[in-house]
């Protein structure tokens, strides 16, 4: 394949790569690549910032970890990419008291995340890009007083994808559903809405009375919100119309299906209620993720600490960059150590059989159904959950991977 | 005489088209095979390829390889090809792609692409761009202009107030 051509031979000068395949180039980067390609040359930078200005988005950026520290200071968040090693340092200016170290990030997708401040104000914040979008304010919730507290924590938030503060359709796409107090209740919101739209259980939206909703999660190929209750029941939730919609997509609970006896050791047994999840895997499938954790003196663990930082440190959501708070950086204060930790004994993984109306124990299932989820890595935490093909990201080591069993 | 030749058919019974590199070489190839050109098929579609097709911005060079692309991949593109030639397997196409991706450095790289382009071939464009991503990533601005040969045209002015921007990415 020795080159024989002789006439019209073209000089390979990149700089005139036509703009269109430049841009094919850089969706292909991971985002700090791209930040640096813009500055290779004039035209490259033009191409750079088309592709900007299209809101392309960045398939191959694996996830990573966001956290503040006190070595950072206020106003600047750490950025840690697990599939280079790199940890970046960036500045986020989002004023207010206490800066970037002072927001609990509770949701993010592309790029975004939820943040709140210490009275429990959300907004939407794109670390990297500086870009904010204002969420309404808390008390313009139904009958909420504080949507969260600190002790308690549990304001949890879903992200339907990031906003585009650009004019047009897209804008309407942007949802926050937050998860609150009192009794885990339902409530949404577009950027620039004046008020939280509460969820209000019963005939007008479908919703189940009683909430105690314990997680949610965002499907973007149906456009829909998947909310659990404690008893396994999941409804779904179209918030795209004048008013919500909630459709009941799988029962709750029968105490007799063999599935209880699993579930009734652990809840009959030192762990209790378990933590749930709810995550789509790539596939569209819907795994119910329970974590028993428990309550361990510090100075008498019982697991290895360092299984349980894997779980918390690895978290992630959402699609092209995703972002999660630290546990590390929780407590401030480190001169009262507390006395009692939550140590995550066991996590469970079970697969929605819609149409049976039953969950699957992930090592019961069969091969066939093993198949679609072999060689995928799920992360969880404080944070939606996230489930990822490792083939996409072969820097995922095999000891993360998902096994049954 | 390029009509003549253009006008045979193979032992398989596809019609045949005749490709004229820029520098004069000829590469006769299935309709099958060429249809993964968005760009000769539809010139397929409105019957203009009976002279054969003159690709005036594609080395003979680089039109090998195209072809030899094509040819491998004509399996999985059209259905109703050749079906007298085992088509290739998923596993051989992949080995087949890696190497030839691998194979890829300047100018070649750079030639391939814009063949590609202009042919319109999907899945070599992706895999060729995919190969400048990867020469790409993990890089320095320094680096990126070294391995393609890049001078930089930015005034220090201009150069600084881009770095700036996004200051974080640049602290190696």
């Amino acid at each position: 394949m020795e080159p024989t051509g002789t006439g019209a031979a073209v000089v390979a000068d990149w700089t005139r790569l036509p703009e269109d395949i430049l841009v094919t180039v850089f969706c292909q980067l991971e985002i700090p690549s791209l930040l640096r390609s813009g500055a290779v040359c004039a035209s490259w930078h033009a191409a750079y910032r088309t592709f900007r200005r299209l809101r392309l988005p960045s398939p191959k950026q694996p996830p990573c970890l966001l956290y503040s520290c006190d070595a950072y200071g206020p106003d600047a968040a750490g950025l840690y990419c697990p599939s280079t090693g790199a940890t970046y340092r960036i500045p986020v200016s989002c004023g207010g008291v206490g800066g970037f170290r002072n927001l609990t990030l509770i949701g993010s997708a592309d790029g975004w995340v939820v943040a709140a401040d210490e009275i429990g104000n959300l907004r939407l914040l794109n670390p990297l890009t500086g870009a904010q979008a204002e969420l309404p304010p808390v008390s313009t919730m139904h009958h909420v007083e504080a949507p969260f507290d600190e002790d308690e924590g549990g304001l949890v938030a879903v992200l339907s994808c990031g906003p585009r503060t650009r004019a047009g359709d897209a804008a309407a796409a942007c949802v926050v559903l937050l998860l609150h107090k009192p009794m885990c209740e339902l409530s949404y919101a577009r950027p620039g809405d004046e008020r939280w739209t509460w969820v209000s259980p019963g005939a007008g939206t479908g919703l189940q009375w009683r909430n105690w909703y314990c997680d949610a999660a965002y499907n973007k190929d149906d456009g829909l919100f998947y909310v659990v209750r404690r008893d396994d029941s999941v409804h779904a939730l179209d918030l795209t119309g004048p008013s919500p919609v909630a459709r009941k997509v799988f029962h709750e609970r029968e105490w007799s299906e063999s599935l209880a006896s699993r579930f009734l050791e652990n809840v009959h047994g030192l762990c209790g209620i378990p933590f749930r999840y709810l995550v789509h895997t790539p596939s569209g499938e819907l795994l119910h993720v329970w974590r028993f954790r428990d309550s361990v003196s510090s100075y008498d663990l019982s697991l290895d600490d360092q299984d349980d930082n894997d779980d918390d440190d690895d978290d992630d959501s959402g699609d092209s960059l995703q972002e999660e708070s630290s546990p590390e950086d929780e407590d401030d204060d480190s001169c009262d150590p507390p006395d009692e930790e939550l140590v995550t004994e066991d996590i469970q993984l079970y697969m929605t059989d819609f149409h049976g109306q039953k969950l699957e124990a992930m090592d019961s299932l069969d091969d066939h159904a093993m198949d679609s989820l072999d060689d995928h890595a799920m992360f969880i935490g404080y944070n939606a959950p996230l489930c990822l093909p490792t083939k996409d990201f072969p820097w995922i080591k095999p000891k993360l991977r998902l096994h049954h069993g | 005489m390029a009509a003549a030749a253009a006008e045979a058919t193979t032992d398989g019974g596809g019609k045949m088209i005749i490709l004229i590199s820029a520098d004069g070489k000829r590469f006769e190839v299935t309709e099958a095979v060429a249809s993964q050109s968005q760009l000769i098929s539809n010139m397929i579609e409105d019957d203009c390829t009976e002279n054969g097709v003159r690709l005036p911005n594609v080395d003979g060079d680089i039109l090998t390889m195209v072809v030899d692309y094509c040819n491998m991949h004509a399996g999985d593109a059209a259905a109703a090809g050749d079906t007298m030639k085992a088509s290739s397997t998923e596993e051989e196409l992949k080995k087949f792609d890696a190497e030839l991706v691998q194979a890829l450095e300047n100018p070649v790289l750079f030639k391939l692409i814009l063949a590609a382009n202009f042919l319109n071939i999907k899945s070599l464009l992706d895999m060729t761009c995919q190969r400048v991503a990867d020469m790409m990533s993990g890089k320095t601005p320094e680096q990126m202009r070294e391995t393609f040969s890049i001078e930089n045209d930015f005034t220090p002015e201009e150069e600084a107030a881009i770095r700036q921007e996004n200051a974080w990415a640049f602290d190696d």
